[in-house]
């Protein structure tokens, strides 16, 4: 088991375009416990527990938003600068992929 | 159909070959291993003495499968004592292990009971199976704790009996997530019929499931917050695989929003049975 994603390491930044969508059930199972995802990696074999904000950014992954539309919609739901968020969402998304977690779709 | 009939008849329960197997075999001799027949899964089971043999072969009758003796291993082996060593303790081994220690017949052949209807019970598919040992009071609610602690369990179990817990011998439970019961029961009717120590009533087949102990490094108990405890217990839960783990996950996160979830150090046999007592006279 791994707990929420590393949001300290390096790593390059997406396109502000790309699309990304959470792994469809079998590949990747989830569930939401108390504002907390518990996702389970079928291929690794791992159990995930994602903090509330990677939880967050987790569901947002539907393959339809582009990154862009995303942290907009991000920053403005937590009155922040979209440069902010645009890191960090950056950040959560690379360890996401990283864990086969979500895929990206465009 | 049941999840039961899914798996193959006849089904010769293998044994792990290993240097401590060798050492009990080497250790007295053995008499006719007795195959017996628990669910679809065929077992054996073997006696040190003739008198043992001839008991195990009369107690075990209705669930023999003679055509299978001499095509069986000895999974579990059973020693009863002489008359010489009457004040003795009658011992079940599993494979190596020693996992009932009794001083009465009638309670030793429960144990077996108990522990013959392990096998079946991993091959059932439609509820939760955990590799946990289930302790409960007289207030009818169940707490498991890690099935790694189960021998720590069973040499404490006179200790518990007097404090008024009781003690399961199996080291797998039934667990069904969504009424929150623990199934006592043996899961093969032929095998519950042996079963008829006054002890074991119909009320106490299915018991509400209480306190869910996880095995943890820290040096001290805590509760968990319901998704650690989700990923704590879904470890414990042996035919998660077999369920997918969606159902597993789905039906545990339910049960998180029921349930207390401690974590519990590595103790001492002493502080692990002192632990017990408290938490099950915690749960009210």
């Amino acid at each position: 088991m791994t707990s929420s994603p590393d949001t300290s390491q390096a790593f390059t930044p997406l396109d502000p375009a790309t699309v990304v969508q959470r792994k469809p059930a079998p590949l990747v199972e989830w569930v939401e416990v108390e504002g907390e995802v518990v996702a389970y990696n079928e291929e690794t074999q791992d159990l995930h527990l994602l903090d509330p904000i990677a939880s967050l950014i987790f569901q947002l992954c539907d393959g339809i938003a582009t990154l862009s539309e995303t942290t907009t919609d991000l920053a403005q739901a937590f009155d922040q600068p979209a440069e902010v968020i645009t890191r960090d969402v950056d950040a959560c998304l690379a360890n996401l992929l990283a864990l086969g977690l979500v895929e990206v779709v465009a | 159909m049941t999840a039961l009939d899914l798996v193959q008849q006849d089904t010769v329960l293998p044994q792990m070959l290993s240097a401590c197997q060798g050492k009990l075999d080497e250790s007295r001799p053995w008499h006719t291993i007795l195959a017996v027949r628990t669910g679809p899964v065929i077992v054996g089971v073997r006696a040190d003495t003739a008198e043992t043999s001839a008991w195990l072969e009369s107690a075990l009758e209705p669930v023999r499968a003679r055509e299978f003796d001499g095509k069986v291993w000895p999974n579990f082996s059973v020693t009863l004592g002489s008359q010489s060593r009457r004040e003795s303790l009658m011992l079940v081994y599993h494979d190596h292990e020693i996992v009932g220690r009794r001083r009465e017949r009638r309670a030793l052949l429960g144990d077996l009971v108990e522990l013959l209807d392990e096998g079946p019970r991993l091959l059932q598919s439609d509820r939760v199976i955990v590799h946990a040992s289930a302790i409960w009071g007289s207030g009818g609610q169940v707490l498991l704790i890690p099935g790694t602690l189960h021998t720590n369990v069973l040499m404490r179990r006179s200790q518990l009996e007097d404090a008024g817990l009781h003690v399961g011998l199996s080291r797998t439970q039934v667990v069904d997530l969504s009424s929150l019961t623990v199934t006592m029961g043996c899961v093969d009717p032929a095998l519950a019929e042996l079963d008829s120590s006054p002890a074991k009533s119909s009320d106490d087949q299915s018991l509400r499931l209480h306190t869910w102990c996880v095995p943890a490094t820290g040096d001290q108990i805590f509760d968990l917050r319901a998704p650690e405890a989700m990923v704590a217990v879904a470890g414990m839960v042996l035919n998660r695989y077999v369920l997918g783990m969606g159902t597993t996950l789905r039906g545990l996160a339910g049960a998180m929003r029921e349930i207390r979830v401690a974590t519990l150090p590595p103790l001492s046999t002493g502080a692990l049975a002192a632990t017990m007592i408290e938490l099950v006279a915690s749960m009210g």
